[in-house]
């Protein structure tokens, strides 16, 4: 599949991120600049503590950088009106977390419905539900399905509305190898048939074989950024 | 270190400082209201009876049209066992007002002893004392002067009389007349000064303790015994017990308090609602350390103790507060209304132990009881169930998917509501209780309306004269009847015999009489459920002897207890009985001379309950408005707050989902709202009935009279409006608390 490669969708400039003041200040983010093309699907890997998920919720407008300048599509997400950051997550984010947070009085469909209502031009809800696996599970409730289930359904929660960019914080940080792998391969298949953007912060080398391009972070600063060579499908991951 | 839970205590009370200063509001309000209530009608009762006796109110008193001779008097004293006292008094006039005017040396300390109020004693010829209300009423101050129909007066002093605490002229007087009527003490020279004739009153008192049963028997031998001897020259005979101007004023204040006990109780019950609803939340949102505290090793019993202290502190520090408040300035507050209405003397304040364990006991105990048992059902599940976050076992693992049609906003709406089940059934529960005090509150004016337009509606005569004695009137709209009056349950009845009625009638054309048998008005068959075709029992004031009534037809005609029945009946049944002769009449008779008249009824009197009831329950109707709507705004405030606390967690996560403020406040808090509006739906048609209910029910055990229930439509929409206005003070306060939610509140790991 064709992507738009040397159009900059997102473009970070010099952003600085602490937390606290005076001794017990934090640079969780230290001067980072970069830049990612519509249709990369970028892996973010650091240790613990590097600032990785500083960083993606500072692209999310989750968090407020101290200085420096971040624009993704048109929207200047460093300088925005609660109301502009309403509609830039509606009309470009899809998150998904380590955690799942979905909505717990909601069933496993409703949950996806959520962002289809969010979006112009959602992806068919039942298709989505086939493609996920989840049929079966459509008028669960969240808390009595498995972690890979529930994974699934958050993905198809920000795969619903057919965002720009999805940013993964962990996704299969609380799932086992075989799990974590069928959700990894969900969001290649994302990745190809939409052209969905994908931002991945991980722990895990391995998964990184399947991005097009590798960051790392360490201490809040970028210590490489590289494409990747031999990009490895989801599928055949060794896990 | 005993228990390191109580290390979090402080955080638990920093953290939710919002909820304990809302109740620990509540609480004194609560109980400074109804301890200041109760302490102020205690005290005003108990310092009334105190003076009764430090006053020597009489036992009873009567008038003769003759001067009684002391051979007379003393064979009273002695065959009764009783002293006699001359309480002479003489009418005089000030600008059409009838005063009442007794020479001081009459009372002081001998008899109907009084308390000057305000100024002096009258010592000189010219001073003269007057009556408090009478006074306030006319805005007469100590210094004024005062001209009557015996010369120019300077007021001296404002005074309060043992046997005046309502100013009845006359004892057959449906209403107490401040505005016209008063009670004068002059010095006794003055008294004999004055031209104008004396009025033969005598007080008396018996010599020892009686039991109301052997008053009763003494004083209706006395009463025959003195008809006989006096020639059948007694005008009145009044006892203690029968007299409206000693008794009517603290029977108002007694039945205050019938009121106010129950409302108190509702109050109680959405007090242990706001307690049961707030433990559960409690517990639902800590399940997660629950959990850990029970993997630790904390029995239930530790963590019951735990969370029954904070609750249990605010509220003993929201009753000492309210307490002290009510002793201190609320209880003024209430009394103050009584001396508006009523010449009541100083009032010394009581403690109250009723109003101690009223409003601080029962009260400590329902919040202690009500969330224990709330602890200790939602404390039940394992352990691993609270380390899941959840306080129950299983919940429905699927639900029935919603109509495709309803709208994503709709959808969560709906999963909100469900999800909130209990907590909105409490809700429920809790507005039905506020709704029944709002009606309660907003009742009493338009129904008292209502029923006086009952009563003009549904008038027999304009005119009723009773007669002292056979005066004939030659006038084609008067019709003769003869009266007597009896006992019914707790009222009194007039009971009617009329020579014309039917077609025969001016003024009951709608009844037909059948010998032997009567017609009763409205007020009776309802009060005392009597039946068309059905039997009721009538006694005789002063003696044990019953009459058993049957009813042939119910009469439409509300204000008063009326038994009809044709002459022949009449003088069959009261052979001989005490019966007065009257006539009904459609214009004033003018003909008849003033000493003839025992008394006129006119609609006036009639509606003289109804007003005398809005005067003196206006104010405690006002407070249960009130009330009413702190519960109302309370109530929702909590729950909503609940539901919305809950979903914290969801409402980031909306947001960052790109939810935009509008559409999370309908998922989330417009649901409240829905649920508010559904339960008022339900709740207004239930507490009006229950309303009707409780009302019938205090008017039958509690209270003398009837008043017909009627709910004026708009109180229905106000009922409905005031809850909603409720609901969106707290919709506000929570949209902008929902605003205030960080993003990154979905994004902390547990
Ligand atoms: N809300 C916060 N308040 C204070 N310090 C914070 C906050 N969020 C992050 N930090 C600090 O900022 C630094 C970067 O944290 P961040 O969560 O971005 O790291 P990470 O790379 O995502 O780590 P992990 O792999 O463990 O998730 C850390 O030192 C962290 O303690
Ligand atoms: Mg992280």
């Amino acid at each position: 599949m064709e992507t738009e490669r040397g159009n900059k969708f997102i473009e970070l400039q010099n952003i600085i991120k602490t937390f606290g003041q005076g001794d017990s200040q934090t640079i969780a983010v230290n001067d980072i600049s970069f830049s990612i093309n519509k249709g990369e699907v970028v892996v973010l890997l650091g240790p613990s503590g590097s600032g990785k998920t500083t960083l993606l919720n500072i692209i999310g407008g989750i968090e407020i950088a101290n200085s420096g300048k971040i624009k993704v599509a048109d929207h200047q997400v460093d300088n925005m009106t609660d109301k502009n950051a309403v509609e830039y997550r509606r009309e470009h984010l899809g998150y998904i977390f380590q955690s799942y947070n979905l909505i717990p009085n909601l069933t496993v469909k409703e949950n996806i419905e959520i962002g289809a209502y969010l979006a112009k031009n959602p992806l068919n809800v039942d298709e989505l539900l086939k493609d996920l696996g989840l049929e079966r599970q459509a008028n669960k409730l969240p808390m009595y399905l498995s972690g890979g289930q529930q994974q699934r359904t958050a993905i198809g929660r920000a795969v619903a509305k057919n965002p720009d960019l999805l940013l993964c914080d962990e996704p299969t940080g609380a799932l086992d190898s075989q799990t974590s792998k069928e959700i990894l391969v969900l969001l290649e298949k994302v990745n190809k048939k939409y052209g969905t953007t994908i931002l991945m912060v991980t722990h895990n080398e391995l998964i990184s074989q399947m991005a097009t391009r590798i960051i790392r972070m360490k201490d809040g600063q970028i210590i490489e950024d590289k494409a990747n060579d031999n990009i490895v499908s989801a599928e055949a991951l060794e896990l | 270190m005993r228990n390191p839970l109580y290390k979090r205590l402080k955080r638990e009370f920093k953290s939710d400082i919002g909820k304990y200063i809302v109740i620990f509001l509540f609480v004194t309000i609560m109980v400074g209201l109804c301890s200041g209530y109760i302490v102020g009608n205690e005290s005003m009762i108990k310092s009334f009876y105190e003076t009764q006796e430090t006053l020597k109110v009489e036992d009873g008193h009567f008038e003769s049209m003759t001067e009684l001779n002391d051979s007379i008097i003393e064979a009273a004293q002695d065959g009764y066992k009783l002293t006699i006292f001359n309480l002479y008094y003489k009418t005089i006039d000030h600008e059409g007002h009838n005063i009442r005017t007794y020479a001081k040396e009459d009372r002081k300390g001998i008899i109907n002893d009084y308390e000057v109020m305000l100024g002096a004693e009258p010592n000189a010829l010219d001073e003269i004392a007057l009556d408090r209300t009478y006074c306030d009423a006319n805005g007469i101050k100590v210094g004024d002067t005062y001209e009557t129909n015996e010369g120019t007066f300077k007021v001296v002093g404002i005074v309060a009389l043992s046997d005046y605490s309502a100013l009845f002229e006359d004892n057959a007087d449906a209403m107490m007349n401040v505005k016209s009527f008063s009670i004068a003490i002059v010095t006794k020279a003055a008294f004999d000064n004055m031209a104008t004739d004396s009025k033969y009153n005598y007080a008396y008192k018996f010599n020892s303790k009686l039991s109301e049963d052997e008053l009763d028997k003494k004083n209706e031998k006395l009463m025959t015994y003195l008809y006989l001897i006096t020639n059948k020259s007694l005008t009145s005979f009044i006892p203690y017990k029968d007299n409206q101007a000693i008794q009517f004023a603290i029977e108002d204040v007694e039945n205050d308090l019938v009121f106010l006990e129950i409302f108190f109780y509702l109050i109680m019950v959405g007090l242990a609602f706001v307690f049961a609803i707030t433990t559960k939340n409690k517990i639902e949102q800590e399940a997660k350390t629950i959990g850990t505290l029970k993997a630790m090793g904390y029995t239930r019993w530790n963590l019951i103790g735990h969370y029954l202290l904070l609750p249990s502190l605010v509220t003993v520090a929201g009753a000492i507060a309210g307490n002290i408040w009510g002793y201190t300035s609320f209880k003024d507050f209430t009394t103050s209304l009584y001396y508006r209405s009523y010449s009541f003397g100083t009032f010394h304040t009581f403690f109250s132990p009723k109003a101690f364990i009223m409003t601080t006991i029962i009260p400590l105990i329902i919040v202690l009881l009500i969330s224990f048992i709330i602890l200790v059902v939602n404390l039940h599940a394992p352990t691993k169930v609270f380390l899941q976050g959840k306080t129950k076992k299983k919940k429905k693992a699927t639900l029935r998917p919603l109509p495709a049609k309803l709208g994503m906003i709709n959808k969560m709406q709906f999963r909100v509501i469900a999800a909130n089940k209990g907590t909105y059934i409490a809700m429920f529960i809790g507005l039905l209780f506020a709704n029944l005090i709002l009606v309660f509150g907003l009742c009493l004016n338009p129904m008292l309306d209502s029923f006086k337009k009952e009563i003009l509606n549904s008038q027999v005569a304009p005119y009723e004269y009773v007669l002292k004695d056979n005066y004939s009137v030659d006038n084609p709209n008067a019709e003769k009847i003869k009266v007597t009056s009896l006992y019914v349950g707790i009222d009194t009845v007039q009971v009617i015999g009329v020579e014309k009625f039917g077609s025969e009638s001016k003024y009951l054309k709608d009844i037909d009489l059948k010998p032997g048998e009567v017609v009763i008005s409205k007020d009776l068959y309802q009060k005392y459920n009597i039946k068309q075709g059905g039997t009721f029992e009538a006694k005789e004031e002063y003696s044990d002897k019953v009459y058993t009534l049957k009813v042939s037809q119910l009469k439409d005609q509300a204000g008063a207890f009326y038994v009809y029945m044709d002459m022949a009946t009449f003088k069959e049944y009261f052979k001989g009985a005490q019966t007065l002769n009257g006539y009904l009449s459609s214009e004033e008779l003018t003909e008849i001379p003033q000493d003839s008249i025992y008394t006129v009824i006119t609609i006036k009197d009639l509606q003289a309950a109804s007003d005398q009831m809005s005067l003196s329950m206006g104010d405690v109707f006002t407070l249960f408005d009130a009330f009413a709507i702190i519960l109302f705004v309370l109530i929702i405030y909590l729950l909503a707050k609940i539901v919305v606390e809950k979903s914290a967690t969801a409402i980031a996560m909306m947001k960052i989902l790109g939810f935009n403020p509008i559409e999370i406040t309908r998922a989330y808090n417009l649901s409240t709202g829905i649920v508010v509006a559904i339960s008022e739906l339900i709740a207004i048609p239930v507490s009006s009935l229950l309303l009707s209910v409780l009302w019938k029910a205090i008017m039958k055990v509690r209270m003398k009279g009837w008043i017909t229930f009627y709910l004026a439509p708009w109180i229905y929409f106000a009922m409905f409006g005031i809850a909603m206005a409720a609901f969106l003070v707290v919709f506000l306060i929570e949209y902008l608390k929902m605003k205030k939610i960080p993003l990154s509140l979905a994004l902390k790991r547990e």
